[in-house]
């Protein structure tokens, strides 16, 4: 009893200490949208590799977040070029799902323009939607041929837009300075509205956690 | 009733209404329609209760009604769905407008369809009208109170897991306790409780049925569990299509379960198998018959599914395999490049919330593999240490074996159909392995017990405040995606 005890209290501390620091960590922020999801550019159903220039890369992005649906989403490589020079790359595994994947990528620490970006999904054996922004064929997004990802493999074939892409960077305010925003945001989107909401399920979930601690204390020998 | 659940221990209870709470807390923090389909059941529900009618159509190009699409429009259900960087509606205008178009007095009935739900059995959707009536006209309350119901559902299945545990394990008590508990904290399946979807009475109904089966099996047959196992398979298959790939171990179970009454008991014992059988059978047979008459194939969409099992048996057996587990060699390449026990299986059953769109970071998914190779290692040690206790109930065994196995090839042929046939999306969503929920009970149990007389007891406690933090932070996480 006492062991069961000890462990639950060492438990429900870890998981105090662990959320307490969690939460000082901050949500990503975007410094800037290149191109919004507006509508469907192409479906492919194996391994693509896009490119489109023109891109305004800025200072300290940490992440790349691609306008891309799939339901079971492969293998995703990034690359930013400036001419023939690779400024940045990242790559994210076969874990993704629904309207976009976000790769993380290393920050520079001065804003780039010009650039090209380049990604690629593959191997891949499942549909794929790019989104992105109609736009004339000289601004468009360009398929690759060949299986270097660089501009240099850009083929003749065009998509009917830009794909949507927003630059992320480490959001500035922690998760616990918003705690106050995010319970009114919880109070929202319902036909009864309130902060109160949040207090309810920080309530019910007070009541979860005590009731299972109790069980498990008086159940287990 | 009163035999089949004499006098609960109140530890059941508490398992069934930390199960209540919790679905209940996901109801309130998944925003309206967020939940997985959850716009096309409502819509299903709407269309029952307006209009008397079951959904007819394809399923693919009906419109909602009226007022369900302005209620989306007023939640910008488009722009958040699929989205995980974009959260729910966010200013005291957007309320505004949103309560406006609620009170808008549009029309609630649409042209006739609930999209995917459409080719459904009408049962959870029958009981979801009372709430949607209780209302009164409101539609977001209405969407509340119908959570609320899945989260009956979901203390029900917690309910069940325990009597189940209970019945496959009972020594010592308390491991049931544990195994019950860690299903009442799982995230998922308060998540899809939480939410409007026949899944929710589907995953109660199979863990009641997984208590029928254990009962028989330790206890015997009776005339009375016959008939409730009976009814129990009827409703399964007239809540969600799904519960067809479950009822294959069902069957198989109660085919073993004939055989040892046979050799026990004579020829004259078989009438308890099979009048459960039979009686789960009728709405399937009803089913056929209104199909039959109206010139349709005989089993709906069933039917299609097994004709195309039938053309292209081997690649379909490789398909499912694949969905799985690692390709074998002979085997065409289904997902390249793709570690789907690992990827799919796996990552998402650590966290797949909303509209697919709310997970952790791949390093969670990495770091959860640690406890859950300790659970397997403990979970095989008790089964090795048992080895002897488990002969006598191999037959057993094995009819939770094939249970498993029927509802994993369910999903595999059904997403064999979708991504191979139709080439759309590969069904990898680890509720619809939610079902067998009780035997993820039965594996924590089993790896509290492998743990050894004196740690026993330690590793239970350390387990249930794994399962409430993974609650927990499943919570934050979604909690970050839309309010965030």
């Amino acid at each position: 009893m006492r062991n069961v005890t000890v462990t639950l209290v060492a438990g429900i501390a870890l998981l105090v200490v662990v959320g307490a620091v969690m939460l000082t960590r901050s949500p990503p922020r975007v410094l800037r949208v290149a191109a919004r999801a507006e509508t469907v550019l192409d479906h492919f159903a194996g391994d693509i590799a896009v490119c489109q220039g023109n891109e305004e890369l800025p200072a300290g992005v940490s992440a790349i977040r691609l306008s891309t649906w799939a339901f079971l989403g492969f293998d995703v490589r990034v690359k930013l070029f400036r001419g023939t020079q690779v400024l940045a790359e990242g790559r994210r595994g076969a874990d993704w799902t629904s309207d976009s994947v976000t790769v993380a990528v290393r920050p520079l620490a001065h804003a780039v323009s010009e650039v090209t970006l380049c990604f690629a999904i593959g191997p891949n054996t499942e549909p794929v939607i790019i989104l992105g922004t109609p736009a004339p064929v000289r601004e468009a997004a360009v398929l690759l041929q060949g299986s270097a990802l660089t501009p240099a493999n850009a083929g003749n074939e065009v998509l009917a837009g830009r794909v949507g892409v927003e630059y992320v960077a480490g959001g500035r305010g922690s998760w616990w300075s918003r705690t106050r925003s995010v319970a009114e945001h919880m109070g929202l989107g319902r036909s009864f509205s309130g902060t109160w909401i949040a207090f309810l399920i920080f309530a019910l979930m007070f009541a979860v956690g005590a009731l299972a601690l109790r069980v498990t204390s008086r159940e287990l020998p | 009733m009163r035999r089949l659940l004499p006098r609960l221990p109140a530890a059941a209870w508490m398992c069934a209404l930390i199960a209540l709470l919790n679905a209940t807390a996901w109801s309130l923090i998944t925003p309206p329609f967020e939940g997985k389909d959850e716009v096309d059941h409502f819509a299903y529900v709407e269309q029952l209760a307006e209009t008397g009618a079951l959904p007819s159509g394809s399923g693919r190009d009906d419109e909602y009604s009226p007022e369900e699409s302005l209620v989306m429009e007023g939640i910008d259900y488009y722009g958040v769905r699929f989205v995980p960087h974009s959260p729910a509606i966010s200013t005291a205008a957007e309320q505004r407008t949103l309560i406006n178009d609620v009170n808008a007095g549009k029309s609630r009935i649409g042209t006739g369809g609930a999209g995917i739900a459409t080719s459904e059995p009408p049962l959870y959707y029958a009981l979801q009208t009372i709430p949607y009536e209780l209302a009164s006209g409101n539609m977001l309350t209405a969407l509340q109170l119908m959570r609320l119901v899945g989260a009956v559902f979901g203390a029900m299945t917690a309910l069940f897991t325990f009597l189940f545990l209970r019945e496959i394990l009972p020594r010592p008590p308390w491991a049931a306790t544990v195994g019950a508990l860690c299903v009442a904290l799982q995230p998922l399946l308060a998540f899809m409780s939480g939410s409007v979807n026949p899944e929710s009475m589907l995953y109660a109904v199979a863990a009641a049925t997984l208590y029928c089966l254990a009962r028989a099996f330790s206890r015997g047959l009776s005339g009375r569990l016959a008939v409730v196992l009976g009814l129990l398979i009827a409703i399964g298959f007239l809540t969600k299509l799904n519960f067809v790939g479950f009822a294959l171990g069902v069957y198989a179970g109660l085919a073993a379960l004939a055989v040892r009454d046979v050799r026990s008991g004579g020829r004259g014992a078989l009438w308890r198998p099979a009048l459960a059988a039979g009686t789960g059978m009728v709405p399937v047979a009803l089913y056929a018959l209104r199909n039959v008459l109206a010139g349709q194939a005989a089993f709906g969409i069933v039917s299609g599914i097994v004709d195309q099992l039938t053309k292209s048996f081997s690649n379909e057996l490789s398909y499912v395999w694949e969905l799985y587990l690692p390709r074998l060699p002979g085997m065409a390449h289904y997902f390249v490049g793709m570690a789907t026990f690992k990827d799919v299986w796996f990552d998402r059953s650590v966290g797949l919330y909303g509209w697919m769109d709310t997970t952790f970071p791949a390093w969670v998914d990495n770091l959860a593999i640690v406890p859950a190779a300790i659970l397997a290692l403990l979970c095989g040690r008790e089964l090795f240490a048992r080895r002897h206790d488990l002969r006598p109930r191999l037959l057993e065994l094995g009819v939770y074996a094939v249970t498993t196995l029927g509802v994993l090839v369910m999903i595999g042929a059904t997403s064999y159909g979708s991504d191979v046939i139709v080439h759309e999306a590969a069904f990898g969503e680890p509720r619809y392995l939610l079902p067998l929920v009780p035997l993820l009970g039965a594996v924590v149990a089993l790896a509290v017990r492998g743990a050894g007389r004196r740690w026993a007891p330690v590793a239970g406690a350390a387990v249930v405040v794994l399962f409430l933090g993974h609650d927990i932070f499943s919570q934050l996480q979604v909690i970050g995606r839309y309010y965030g």
